[in-house]
């Protein structure tokens, strides 16, 4: 009496504040008792604007099974909370309201109790109300025969605690049902090595049921999770269980019950009952808290098609694929790449365009100092070639004719102071007159034919001919379809080309004969010529013989063409075709 | 090319047997060598520098005989006798030319011409060859 009436004493000074104590019968680390701890102190606070002092207490009877335990515990609680008085207490689980109902009285006076019990016959204890879900075995079991169509044999596993009794009379109550389609083995109670190796070699068409391991046969204490942890690691069939605490732990699935759902019923009954209803005015809430629901990696670990879940299951843990999970960084880097590729191809195409610019800029560029070279080349041989050949003039006019003009006018001299005999002297001085007129005619036609000009190419090159061959060349020279009148242009041009070629052709070809062809073309004139002596390397020669050069610029001045055609061995021929329209009208020359 | 006009020498006197000769040469020497040489049987009726002083002087005068230069600026002499020759007339050409070449002799056959004197063999040649010319005969100097 003096202790109720202490606690009455205690209970005014707290009247501001909601004592509530909330009891678990597993240990204080079990999965149940955190979400607890996590859920139920802030929906409390929440609730009642936190005018709560919240306590909570751990049978842990799994580990602690003996009586005297449960005596000293008992008096703990007593000692612990004799100053207080809960204005609620929450029963966790049937195991836990069974010390409520038993302990009530004396320790924690009349509080209303909320409780969650598996078991739709709990018995409800006066001033309380509860959270009834049933285990969904029967759901977890289906489950696993949509996944598995073949499935023979199911598997119960349970520890040796004396906990797992109520649930075991559930799991055999539910399969019942499934049973002869499937045989149903219980393996409980057993020692922890028994069991692993009874596990790791399941005959084909198995499954795992896992209730829960707390303790084994030896007297070895689990902690449920990691238990089931190490034995579905062993396991050679895929497990399924009850709670969702178990997902993550290596289950496939299940129909199971949702720990934060089951605290979330609990909170909101406390809430209202701590704001003023009575317990017992609130009907048991009968809620289904399963959630069906699979693991998608142990699919994949078991084989287990995907296509199979049933719809409406939760299918937790998908390891998105590499596209799922990065797609937008591989479009990104998709176009990223694209653009890079394009910007690469853009570029190289430009590189190869400038490249191509370039090497067609170099060519150019070498083709012109080629060209300069050879024009400085050219020039300085033109230059001297000048040189030679006026040299070559002013020595003939000088040694030849100057001689003999200086000749005659010592002879004239002499005859117009009748110094020798005047009819010698004339005779002398008349032949010696003749002999400069011959000099000088024939230095001009070697200059320029006057024939070229007067008669015609024909006659030009026939006595070319003549010349020629008088100079140990044999030449023969023929013409058809000549037209009667030419440029003066073409004349000179073809006449000079003939000149050249023999030239060269008297000096280095040691031909026997040279074959001169003119020719009537439709538009313009051909002439070849061609002879039977050595040949040389057109490559070799091309561009370095002043005469070759001159030649083809003459013809290029007229609009023709020019061909050269030799090999070692095989004589020389020389080809020009001039056009008779281009030829500009410098006069025009009778043949 | 500056054209000259034609330096034409009219004649004091017709004589009907004195064959009346038009001198066509570019250089004035030559001319006048020319003219000396015929003076004693031939009369000079005109002289002319190039070919269409020539032309000129030929359709003025009609000469019985025109003495060519065959090198001449311009026009050659060929191509003042083909000239004469297109426009019919009746006067004779002889060649006056330093050309001793075979290939002239026949171009100036071919061009009109009833004689071909070289210049250096004028002296000797040119009469002979200007009478016989106006006779309708043709003369040529010994070409080397």
């Amino acid at each position: 009496m003096i202790v109720l009436a202490e606690l009455t004493l205690s209970a005014a000074a707290w009247a501001q504040q909601k004592q509530v104590l909330v009891l678990y019968s597993t240990r204080r680390d079990a999965q149940i008792a955190i979400v607890g701890e996590r859920e139920l102190p802030k929906i409390l606070d929440e609730g009642l604007n936190h005018e709560v002092d919240y306590y909570s207490e751990y049978v842990d009877r799994s580990r602690f099974p003996d009586p005297e335990y449960q005596t000293g515990f008992h008096d703990f609680l007593k000692i612990k909370y004799q100053q207080r008085r809960f204005d609620l207490v929450i029963a966790m689980d049937e195991t836990v309201l069974d010390f409520v109902r038993t302990n009530r009285a004396e320790l924690l006076g009349n509080a209303p109790i909320v409780f969650f019990a598996n078991s739709p016959g709990t018995e409800r204890i006066p001033n309380s109300t509860g959270v009834i879900s049933q285990l969904d075995m029967h759901g977890t079991l289906e489950l696993a025969l949509t996944l598995q169509p073949e499935l023979r044999h199911v598997y119960i596993v349970a520890g040796a605690d004396i906990n797992d009794q109520r649930f075991l009379d559930a799991a055999r109550a539910q399969m019942r049902q499934f049973e002869p389609r499937v045989s149903v083995t219980y393996l409980t109670g057993l020692a922890s090595q028994d069991l692993e190796s009874r596990v790791a070699e399941l005959p084909a068409q198995s499954i795992v049921y896992y209730l829960f391991v707390n303790r084994d046969a030896n007297g070895q204490n689990f902690h449920p999770l990691e238990y089931l942890e190490r034995l579905t690691m062993i396991a050679n069939a895929p497990t399924y269980s009850w709670v969702d605490s178990a997902m993550d732990h290596g289950i496939v699935g299940g129909s199971l019950k949702s720990q934060t759902a089951e605290t979330q019923e609990l909170g909101k009954l406390a809430v209202r009952i701590l704001k003023g209803e009575r317990a017992d005015d609130i009907p048991l809430s009968m809620t289904d808290l399963n959630v069906r629901q699979v693991d998608w990696r142990q699919l994949q670990r078991w084989r287990l098609s995907e296509a199979r879940v049933p719809a409406g299951t939760l299918v937790r843990f998908r390891e998105l694929s590499a596209w799922e999970r990065y797609k937008v960084y591989i479009l990104g880097a998709l176009a990223i790449l694209f653009l890079q590729s394009a910007l690469i191809a853009g570029l190289l195409v430009q590189r190869g365009r400038r490249r191509r610019a370039e090497g067609d800029l170099r060519a150019s560029q070498a083709e012109l100092r080629t060209s300069y070279q050879r024009i400085r080349d050219l020039g300085s041989r033109l230059l001297n070639a000048q040189e030679s050949e006026r040299s070559r003039i002013a020595r003939e006019l000088h040694d030849d004719i100057s001689q003999q003009a200086s000749l005659l006018a010592i002879d004239l001299s002499m005859l117009r102071h009748g110094m020798s005999d005047p009819e010698t002297l004339a005779d002398e001085a008349l032949s010696r007159a003749e002999n400069i007129v011959k000099s000088v005619h024939d230095l001009s036609h070697r200059l320029h034919p006057a024939k070229l000009r007067v008669i015609g190419l024909v006659a030009a090159l026939r006595e070319l001919e003549h010349e020629m061959t008088q100079a140990q060349l044999p030449i023969s020279f023929t013409y058809e379809n000549i037209p009667p009148a030419l440029p003066q242009e073409l004349t000179l041009c073809l006449f000079r080309i003939a000149q050249e070629t023999m030239q060269n052709a008297l000096k280095y070809s040691q031909a026997h004969l040279v074959s001169v062809h003119l020719k009537g073309e439709p538009d313009g004139l051909c002439l070849s010529v061609a002879d039977d002596g050595v040949g040389f390397d057109v490559d070799t020669v091309w561009g370095k013989g002043l005469g070759l050069i001159s030649m083809g610029e003459r013809v290029e001045a007229v609009g023709g063409r020019f061909e050269l055609h030799s090999k070692p061995g095989a004589g020389t021929k020389v080809e020009v075709r001039v056009p008779l329209s281009a030829a500009k009208d410098t006069g025009q020359v009778a043949v | 090319m500056r054209a000259r006009s034609p330096h034409i020498e009219m004649p004091e006197q017709s004589t009907a047997d004195r064959t009346r000769v038009l001198l066509v040469d570019d250089s004035n020497s030559m001319l006048a060598r020319a003219a000396a040489v015929l003076a004693s049987r031939c009369e000079v009726i005109g002289t002319a520098h190039n070919g269409p002083e020539a032309l000129e002087a030929a359709a003025a005068l009609s000469p019985d005989v025109i003495v060519l230069d065959i090198s001449m600026p311009g026009m050659t002499g060929f191509e003042v006798a083909a000239n004469l020759t297109r426009r019919g007339s009746k006067t004779a050409v002889v060649f006056l030319t330093v050309h001793d070449d075979q290939d002239f002799v026949v171009a100036a056959r071919q061009a009109g011409g009833t004689g071909y004197v070289l210049k250096r063999r004028l002296a000797s040649d040119l009469i002979f060859a200007v009478q016989e010319a106006r006779a309708g005969r043709s003369f040529v100097s010994s070409i080397a």
